[in-house]
């Protein structure tokens, strides 16, 4: 079960600018990735790096201006309407704000059964009713809480409903877009557990999405690095966290609070990112780097392989090249 | 159950009020009663019999508290003019004016609701602008110019329906319905034009919620995404305004009968008016004020009904 099941090339999706005229915001530019069956993948960047679009594009909640998304040998950037609604049970994705994601006005067991009765899932209602009391066990609910709404449950509670929402349909694949951020710390480690634990139970692969770098690193199997729409490193998550190799990865990575250690150094990144819509020419990271020399202005840095499965888009390579051992 | 009874509390004092202030207004007025009655070219001595037998010689207090006095016991007194109970003429008139009601708001919600939908999933689209401007022009229309048109076109020109007059629905069903489309169609549509501002408003703000995403990322059709998942939750603010509403389609009733020649309410209390016969004007003027109260009492349990965050 080791082949492909997402796989996405050179996704582009660039949002129209608001004024008359004015330059589109670049929301996620060129980014591929391959994703095998049963993998979790995590997407990191700080806000407004594309993370999200690049999910919801998956989906196809937006309509990519270019580039190809195939889920399980099916065309879903090309997809019409009609038919992605007939696919759309191969992926599910759970949302980053539980409370508002839910109808206020729909009880928890009725949200679950409509899922299933779009899909066609379960033959007769008494089918669907059993269905969705195994959904509700499984995520540690009792069957009455098929009758509640969702403003009768806690934060942590309705997220557990938005992923049993998403695997109600069985999917292949989910997304988890922020899932757990709009949570307490101590909920968060709940939802997580949960996750990693469904996954391993229905090995569904999974996209996590998420700026939390030790949450993304305990759940992922492989991470991509987003600056601006664009991927500047992936690779196995070992990989990317005891030696990245890119100077953005390196300065999220250095801003993770580690209370054993005192003596890393902590990389500043000056600034804020820069306007989406008129990113910097070249490397669009260089603005910020601390490493940035003359030649990042002129030249795109393509994501080039730098050791096995791993690849950073970053011409100034040789940086690592002592750097043989693993990060401290 | 508490709530009800909040809600007569509160209808005893504003049923005084409002009927004092009546009383007075009519006793303002230029002429009585008793002139009515017997006529510009009676005597002096007439008239001063006349007024002697109809009580108008009390002062002012003293006769609103012999009215008052009846009132409680269920007596709302005798028309001064045709002498009927007042009771009777209201069991005779309110039908009158709630079929107008119940049709109106049924036309209006039928109209108003759907155009409103159409305007906010089409915004800024071709059908949006024209539901925008229909609705603009509704409710600029006033409604006696209105029900003249409807007149002009559909009974003189057309002849599908008749001008004005009234059968009762016991008496004649097809005949009412023909009597009341007119009518009901010009108090419904101001009430349609505010119900679709409504409607395009909350459904535009709807139609923006993360669950709505929600719904669409399951691979809900668009239909029910829009008739389902976004309607249920729109329709606090659209309940909101029909019950509002209902006031000033009480308002419009009492031009739309005048116009129509309905015997409802409405015609009961401008005829009462302008005949000086208070008790009538009293009489009508109480019943409108419960049917807004017990309208506002039927909102707040819709709310009830659709929103379960309401408990």
């Amino acid at each position: 079960m080791q082949d492909t099941l997402i796989s996405v090339s050179n996704l582009t999706k660039w949002f129209p600018s608001r004024e008359r005229g004015g330059k589109p915001v670049q929301a996620v530019t060129d980014v591929s990735f391959d994703l095998k069956r049963g993998e979790v993948l995590g997407l990191v960047g700080e806000s407004g790096s594309g993370k999200s679009t690049i999910g919801q594009s998956i989906i196809r909640l937006h309509k990519p201006d270019s580039g190809r998304i195939d889920i399980d040998g099916i065309d879903f950037a090309g997809a019409s309407e009609r038919a992605l609604r007939r696919h759309r049970k191969l992926i599910q994705m759970v949302f980053q704000d539980p409370s508002s994601s839910l109808n206020p006005r729909i009880r928890i067991g009725d949200v679950l059964l409509e899922a299933l009765a779009i899909h066609g899932i379960g033959s007769t209602r008494q089918e669907r009713r059993k269905r969705v009391a195994e959904l509700l066990d499984m995520i540690g609910f009792s069957p009455d809480f098929a009758q509640r709404y969702p403003h009768q449950l806690s934060g942590g509670q309705r997220q557990r409903v938005g992923i049993a929402r998403a695997l109600a349909v069985e999917p292949k694949a989910l997304i988890a877009d922020e899932a757990v951020s709009a949570l307490d710390v101590s909920i968060q480690a709940q939802i997580i557990q949960l996750l990693a634990e469904l996954r391993r139970k229905l090995s569904f692969t999974l996209i996590f999405i998420s700026h939390d770098m030790n949450v993304v690193e305990y759940i992922s199997d492989r991470v991509a690095v987003l600056y601006l729409g664009r991927i500047v490193e992936m690779g196995p998550a070992r990989d990317i966290f005891k030696r990245p190799r890119h100077p953005y990865t390196e300065a999220l990575l250095s801003a993770i609070p580690d209370p054993s250690s005192r003596k890393r150094e902590r990389i500043i990144l000056q600034g804020d990112i820069p306007n989406p819509s008129n990113p910097p020419s070249g490397c669009v990271f260089r603005t910020r780097c601390r490493h940035a020399v003359e030649r990042c202005a002129t030249t795109v840095p393509p994501l080039a392989q730098v050791l096995p499965g791993h690849q950073s888009a970053c011409i100034r390579q040789e940086l690592y090249q002592n750097d043989m051992g693993q990060r401290s | 159950m508490k709530r009800l009874i909040d809600y007569l509390a509160q209808l005893l004092p504003l049923l005084l009020i409002v009927s004092i202030v009546a009383f007075v207004l009519i006793d303002l007025l230029p002429g009585d009663a008793a002139m009515e009655r017997v006529g510009l070219d009676a005597t002096q001595e007439q008239l001063q019999r006349a007024r002697e037998e109809m009580g108008l010689n009390d002062p002012l207090p003293l006769r609103y508290i012999y009215w008052l006095e009846r009132a409680v016991q269920g007596d709302l007194g005798r028309s001064l003019r045709s002498g009927e109970p007042v009771t009777a003429t209201l069991v005779r008139r309110v039908p009158v004016t709630v079929e107008l009601a119940l049709f109106g708001t049924g036309l209006a919600v039928l109209i108003g609701v759907p155009a409103g939908i159409l305007a906010a999933v089409f915004r800024n689209g071709r059908i949006d602008a024209i539901v925008n401007l229909l609705a603009l022009s509704g409710m600029a229309v006033p409604f006696f110019w209105l029900g003249l048109l409807l007149i002009m076109l559909f009974s003189l020109k057309l002849q599908w329906v008749p001008p004005s007059g009234y059968v009762s629905f016991a008496e004649d069903p097809l005949g009412n319905l023909k009597f009341m489309a007119l009518p009901s169609l010009t108090i419904a549509v101001a009430f349609a034009a505010t119900l679709m501002r409504q409607t395009r408003a909350s459904m535009l703000e709807v139609l923006t919620a993360d669950y709505i995403r929600t719904a669409r990322a399951k691979g809900t059709s668009e239909r029910r995404v829009i008739l389902k998942h976004a309607l249920r939750n729109a329709l606090i603010p659209i309940i909101t305004v029909m019950g509002l509403q209902m006031g000033s389609l009480l308002g419009g009733a009492i031009v739309t009968e005048t116009v129509f020649a309905l015997p409802g309410l409405g015609r009961m209390m401008v005829d009462g008016i302008f005949q000086r016969d208070f008790p009538s004007v009293q009489g009508a003027l109480l019943v409108i004020i419960i049917a807004v109260v017990v309208t506002n009492l039927i909102t707040d349990a819709c709310y009830r009904l659709v929103n379960p965050r309401i408990k």
